[in-house]
């Protein structure tokens, strides 16, 4: 069964260690068994401060990341590349030093609203920097995810066909493909046959909604979504997320285009997300289950 | 009464609309079965009027116009000078539209297309709100619609679902404004989405279909067959125009400005054909699951 999980974005924008006990604190306390910590600054990440805060509250974690326009790992710029490099390595560290196992996110490029198509040659130094920071955080003992996010987001990798061909294309292991159902919607051909065709290279999974607010309340196909992971054989974290005006500070609902307010209560949101996740997962379980040929009522 | 008609996108064949292309475009479209094709206005000042109107003329097909706002002329702007400017071109819109016997102008209507970098105020709402009240007296006397086109988070502000729109409509309160629905964006920002439509259904007016990844239609994750569905049920017997894009025939400005980052399809003919088959089954179906027998 996979680990359910929550986005700290739902509770706080900040990871103060205050911001990192009331996160701790209130995943726990919705029930969920893991919290996706996210680093802005990997010197502001807090790792000993987070390690703390999860043994207190009996979590473990993942982390995510996004690259911005001054730090690029697909930038024609050799210093803005440089710059995208040098944040995933120390993103890296501060994951292992928080007990986190899994580095997810916007990896591959600005999440950012590009103005044009990525240049000629891209793809190929997206995949050289990619192939250094594998070994990295294969030395750091983590993997390192690559998320496709809808085309607002990134020109590099909108598709899970996108990111598969970026792992497979780099060949280690401490590479993977990341997932997030609000993206699927708006850039995926068919959801089921691509989760089903990259289950190989899927290393985790975000369950956000066609708005990111509660789930089960848009347009997100969730029944074909959870059924396509779990016969896959998917086992890796499922991570809910949602993003609201109402938590987010800083500039970050802005940057995300939250403009709508979808959501106010972080608890109640997390609460019930935690029982549609699961309902959803055992459905798709017994939908598994009957696969096999049901006994017959015959006549006489 | 019947009286919905089907039409395409002028992004589909080309956006240097010129004309040599317009009359391209129109005779490709007509050929292909369609009654309409959308000419989008980039800006009111360099549209060829007479070469459209000749094009449409030419192969008898029916005219919609499509609009968007501008960084630079932006009703929604806090500097008067950039919202003048904006309340100027969609009067000039609406000119073009009586022009050319259109019976609308429609899309991003109220603000620019563009990645805003901060929610608007309620002043700028207000101050929106106005600005349509006086462009819905300017359209009665020209005899044309204006409307009103929610589009998704990222692609502009003030107006992401069809409440939002609806509710700008009734505090502007004019008589020729409509709501312009599109389900790529609906996709991305309704909950339920034919929930919304019910709604709204006396304020609907015009309805671009767009698969979720806004490539071939039919090819994607949208449930085309509901929405038809709901927008029958709703009484909606309006126009249907297809939006599917790829770079191929696009200028590169463009297609970053639609984030278009992969060739949906290679041929526009093609395109708009396999979208028309799937219009025409979509609405037929709905209308044989709806129709009171």
């Amino acid at each position: 069964m996979p680990q359910l999980g929550i986005h700290a974005l739902v509770w706080v924008t900040q990871w103060t260690e205050a911001d990192i006990s009331r996160a701790c604190a209130a995943t726990a306390e919705a029930g969920y068994d893991l919290i996706e910590a996210v680093i802005f600054d990997p010197a502001e990440a807090r790792p000993e401060a987070t390690a703390r805060a999860l043994a207190a509250s009996g979590l473990s974690a993942v982390t995510g990341m996004a690259l911005n326009p001054g730090a690029d790992i697909s930038s024609p710029d050799p210093a803005i590349a440089a710059a995208g490099e040098r944040l995933i390595a120390d993103a890296i560290l501060a994951t292992r030093d928080m007990g986190s196992r899994l580095l997810g996110g916007v990896t591959h490029s600005a999440m950012h609203r590009y103005a044009h198509a990525a240049a000629p040659g891209t793809l190929s130094r997206v995949a050289d920097c990619y192939a250094r920071l594998a070994e990295r955080a294969e030395t750091a003992g983590i993997r390192l995810g690559i998320e496709a996010v809808n085309r607002y987001e990134s020109n590099v990798i909108n598709t899970l066909d996108d990111a598969a061909a970026m792992v497979r294309r780099v060949g280690s292991p401490a590479l993977f493909a990341h997932i997030d159902s609000f993206h699927m919607n708006i850039e995926e051909h068919d959801i089921a046959e691509s989760i089903a065709r990259n289950i190989d290279v899927i290393g985790h999974v975000h369950v956000g909604e066609s708005h990111r607010g509660y789930l089960g309340s848009g347009s997100v196909d969730f029944s074909t979504f959870f059924r396509a992971l779990l016969r896959a054989g998917y086992d890796g974290p499922i991570v809910f997320e949602a993003f609201s005006p109402a938590v987010l500070n800083g500039g970050v609902a802005d940057a995300l285009a939250a403009w709508t307010t979808h959501w106010t209560d972080s608890a109640d949101l997390a609460q019930k997300a935690l029982t549609f996740m699961q309902a959803e997962l055992a459905g798709a379980g017994h939908a598994l289950q009957h696969k096999a040929a049901l006994p017959r009522r015959e006549n006489g | 009464m019947m009286t919905s008609k089907f039409g395409v996108h002028s992004l589909v064949f080309t956006s240097d609309w010129n004309a040599v292309t317009a009359a391209a475009a129109c005779q490709t479209a007509h050929e292909i079965g369609f009654d309409l094709i959308e000419v989008l206005i980039f800006d009111p000042t360099q549209l060829n009027v007479a070469a459209t109107a000749r094009a449409a003329r030419d192969t008898g097909i029916g005219l919609r116009l499509g609009m968007a706002l501008s960084p630079d002329s932006d009703i929604s702007s806090p500097d008067p000078k950039v919202a003048a400017r904006g309340e100027a071109t969609v009067a000039r819109c609406l000119e073009i539209a009586a022009d050319l016997q259109a019976p609308a102008v429609s899309g991003i209507t109220y603000a620019a297309f563009n990645s805003y970098a901060a929610p608007p105020t309620e002043a700028q709402r207000d101050q929106v709100a106005q600005a349509l009240t006086r462009l819905d007296a300017r359209a009665g006397e020209l005899g044309v619609r204006l409307g009103i086109e929610p589009v998704n988070r990222y692609e502009s502000y003030m107006v992401n679902t069809l409440d939002q729109g609806a509710d700008l409509i009734r505090r502007a309160g004019g008589r020729n404004l409509f709501l312009h629905l599109d389900t790529f964006h609906m996709n991305i920002e309704e909950s339920d989405i034919a929930a919304a439509i019910q709604r709204n259904a006396a304020l609907l007016g015009y309805v671009h279909l767009a698969d979720n990844h806004r490539g071939l239609l039919g090819t994607g994750t949208f449930d085309l067959k509901g929405c038809f569905r709901a927008l029958c049920a709703a009484g909606y017997n309006g126009d249907y125009t297809v939006e599917s894009f790829s770079p191929a025939p696009l200028a590169a400005d463009l297609v970053g400005g639609l984030r278009l980052w992969r060739r949906a399809w290679e041929r526009p003919a093609e395109a708009a054909r396999i979208a028309l088959a799937a219009m025409r089954q979509g609405l037929a179906e709905a209308r044989g699951a709806t129709d009171i027998w």
